[in-house]
């Protein structure tokens, strides 16, 4: 597609392109489809393969898929205008759509689960390999860039521009109890924890929800988006949340009894004979003088249980768990065990400083054995 | 065979099960909560984690304060003890 005036006509349905829109229509319906690029840069078959989804959906009345985050996802025509959209799972809600949104939030769907890599069908993949064949690597290279260059539907606006008008609400679960309840507002989604949250971000808010003088938080549009699909869940939502930040600080002063330096909005500094430990309360991540000291909080769950007098028992989740074991890390350095941990540790501590750089971390040479015969396939 | 220590803890194949079976126990949801006279030892074993602790598998910390296994038995967790049970970080 090179020209934008063009309208194309594909089935029953007539395509313009508008900078960075396809509008579609089709007798009284129309639609307006949002991309993050230039729509002449699509592929007849991309725009093919659109409208065959549409007019399957249109004749089939019905839509079913899981989410990557196990949340069931239902379209369901109820009348002649009235859909219906059904998410269940982690997050739970029901609402009535017109036929335009419906096929909005489809599209959505649809397009929702493709976003990390622009190969959407079995033809893609056939193009590279036929590409390879005939023409070698270059021709490979030439393929996919075309590939990637492709814009991809700006799902969550789709969402979004659904969504802040319809919901009326969306229920967060856990373990069968709502958790805490997502609403549209003018400005965007509120959060409003309901006090049953038991584990997780959720948990670890409801029980510091008081101290923190907050029951209801602000979130951003486009990570609502994600998690109304399921594409997300409420602990990665949260993560980015300020509130979390300061809860994490809050259980970081409560548990290891230090005051801690708040260097920005998400990190905290803390300072001894090794130098300068910066922590963030975002992912958990740790520097030391300025170095980035890798440590991994490994899956699967659980990561770490806490109890405090004022708010008893709570499950952490995997990145708050990282974020005090980071400051463990910082506080104790010289009880750190692992080899990689410490050879990090030993190079960042050197650099700050020679008097620091004496104070050495060894590696004793059985360790270094067993890491090596661990690491040997089949040792 | 398992490095182990405080935190940083490299699992070979064969102990993987037993390491999930042991952090497993963490997600009890009826563990005990400290009781006037309570050893920390006796907390840990209500809640199922009293051998994994003592291997070094877990970190425990108690006012702020990590706990060597050996002190389990010596340390008083009352209703005002702060208790952090933490799985360890390994290195990337």
């Amino acid at each position: 597609m090179g020209q934008h005036d063009i309208t194309i006509r594909v089935g029953s349905w007539k395509v313009r392109p508008v900078k960075n829109a396809l509008v579609l229509r089709s007798g009284d319906l129309e639609i307006s489809v949002p991309f993050c690029g230039r729509v002449d840069r699509l592929r007849l078959q991309h725009i093919v393969n659109i409208i065959e989804f549409l007019d399957k959906l249109l004749q089939e009345g019905k839509l079913e898929g899981k989410s990557s985050k196990q949340v069931k996802l239902t379209l369901t025509r109820l009348g002649e205008r009235r859909w219906l959209f059904s998410a269940r799972g982690s997050i739970r809600y029901d609402v009535e759509l017109t036929t335009e949104e419906a096929l909005l939030m489809a599209l959505a769907v649809k397009s929702a689960s493709s976003i990390a890599w622009p190969l959407t069908s079995i033809g893609d993949e056939l193009l590279i390999i036929g590409a390879c064949v005939a023409h070698g690597v270059a021709a490979v290279i030439r393929t996919v860039e075309k590939l990637i260059r492709t814009p991809s539907i700006v799902w969550e606006h789709l969402v979004i521009s659904v969504m802040k008008d319809r919901l009326e609400k969306a229920e967060l679960l856990q373990d069968g109890v709502v958790a805490a309840v997502l609403r549209p507002g003018e400005r965007g989604f509120t959060l409003t924890l309901t006090g049953a949250g038991r584990h997780g971000l959720l948990g670890l808010l409801n029980a510091l929800s008081e101290r923190l003088g907050c029951r209801e938080m602000r979130v951003n549009m486009l990570r609502a988006a994600s998690l109304l699909i399921g594409e997300k869940d409420v602990d990665e939502l949260l993560d980015e949340s300020e509130v979390v930040w300061r809860a994490r600080e809050l259980l970081i002063k409560e548990l290891f009894g230090i005051k801690v330096l708040r260097k920005a909005l998400y990190e905290v500094r803390i300072k001894n004979e090794y130098g300068r430990w910066t922590i963030s309360l975002r992912d958990g991540d740790l520097e030391l003088n300025g170095e980035h000291i890798c440590i991994v909080q490994e899956e699967p769950g659980p990561y770490g249980v806490v109890h405090l007098p004022s708010f008893g028992r709570l499950e952490l989740d995997r990145t708050t768990a990282k974020v005090l074991n980071a400051v463990a890390v910082a506080l104790w350095p010289e009880k750190v065990r692992d080899p990689d941990i410490r050879e990090q540790i030993q190079r960042a501590c050197g650099k700050h400083s020679p008097r620091a750089s004496r104070r050495r971390i060894t590696v004793r040479p059985w360790e270094i054995l067993r890491l090596l015969r661990q690491r040997r396939p089949g040792g | 065979m398992i490095i182990k220590g405080f935190y940083g803890i490299s699992p070979l194949p064969g102990r993987c099960g037993e390491m999930a079976q042991a952090m497993a126990l963490l997600e009890r949801q009826e563990v005990a909560r400290p009781a006037p006279r309570m050893t920390l030892a006796e907390f840990l074993a209500s809640a199922g984690l009293l051998n994994a602790a003592r291997e070094g598998e877990l970190l425990v910390l108690v006012n702020g304060t990590v706990v060597a296994p050996r002190a389990f038995e010596n340390t008083v967790v009352d209703e005002k003890a702060k208790v952090l049970v933490l799985r360890p970080v390994v290195g990337g």
